[in-house]
């Protein structure tokens, strides 16, 4: 075998072998919707670490399915943990009672909810954009074993 | 005027087997996935009546618009949008028994709309209960829904 043909297998080779880590670890999606806004808009090329056993943490930008056959897929702001307590009083967000600091967000004065606890295997999740009126599928409890990916990092690719 | 007859000849055969094989091995799962790629480029390209054929004259959904109501909104959307694009992501054709009468399916579809006049491109992904019946003239859509997610 030639070296010149040798050196493109090899090449080859690599290409393929990281396509397959990067199949295995990470996922690529594009923003639809401005739920998210204005951390996220529409359009926006997400890269998504897999997970197979989500450890939830507050603040994380996640993107899970719905237990539907065939599933959506959503992206939102982890903002209560399993066992808190969260509520929105005059669109601030309180965590057990106290308020929490959103610095990526808005606060709108006309977004309440009643207090909610967290369930075990639980998150309750909410978009960035609180400059629309609540609606139900802005924010809401989700199983922890329907997160699928966590945002590492974004490519706006329309401005 | 020989080989015209027999074209015209070995047209009708072609035709003739053409309906034997589609009569005899196309599944109903087949013909409803062909249905709603049909339906899909017919809103496409803005072809309202093509779409009109397939949906039955009964037709309702959950919010109780009916086919033309469906029909008209479809045209609207479609006078607005420079293009658009439908791209079925996932489809579930829940068991046919042989000889059913009814169908439903679900499907994921994501919708990718360009305004006129320069405006903004939208995706949108929507999951949609399809319900059809079949007819002499074929499988109708009947009724959609637009089920609750679960996040449970």
């Amino acid at each position: 075998m030639k070296l010149r043909t040798k050196i493109r297998l090899s090449i080859l080779a690599v290409i393929a072998g990281l396509a397959l880590i990067a199949r295995l670890f990470v996922q690529f999606s594009i923003v639809s919707g401005e739920s998210m806004t204005p951390t996220l808009q529409p359009w926006d090329l997400c890269l998504m670490r897999i997970v197979h056993h989500y450890e939830p943490h507050r603040g994380d930008i996640v993107m899970f399915r719905t237990a539907d056959n065939p599933p959506l897929h959503f992206i939102k702001r982890v903002t209560a943990l399993p066992g808190e307590t969260i509520s929105i009083e005059r669109g601030v967000v309180k965590i057990n009672g106290a308020p929490l600091a959103e610095p990526y967000t808005t606060v709108n004065p006309e977004w309440n909810i009643e207090p909610t606890p967290v369930p075990v295997n639980k998150v309750f999740v909410i978009g960035d954009n609180r400059d629309q009126p609540r609606e139900d599928y802005l924010l809401g409890l989700v199983a922890t074993r329907l997160v699928d990916g966590r945002l590492l990092w974004y490519w706006r690719l329309k401005r | 005027m020989k080989w015209l007859s027999r074209i015209i000849g070995l047209g009708l055969v072609a035709a003739a087997m053409w309906q034997l094989w589609e009569h005899v091995f196309v599944s109903d799962e087949t013909r409803i996935t062909r249905l709603i790629s049909a339906m899909a480029q017919a809103v496409e390209k803005g072809n309202i009546l093509k779409l009109s054929d397939a949906i039955a004259n009964d037709y309702e959904n959950d919010h109780g618009l009916d086919k033309r109501t469906l029909l008209a909104l479809i045209r609207a959307f479609r006078a607005q949008s420079e293009a658009v694009f439908i791209y079925i992501s996932d489809q579930k054709i829940e068991a046919i028994p042989s000889g059913a009468q009814k169908a439903q399916v679900v499907i994921v579809a994501k919708v990718l709309s360009k305004h006129k006049g320069g405006g903004q491109t939208e995706l949108n992904a929507e999951r949609i209960r399809l319900f059809f019946r079949k007819t002499d003239d074929g499988w109708k859509l009947c009724r959609t829904e637009s089920p609750e997610l679960k996040f449970d």
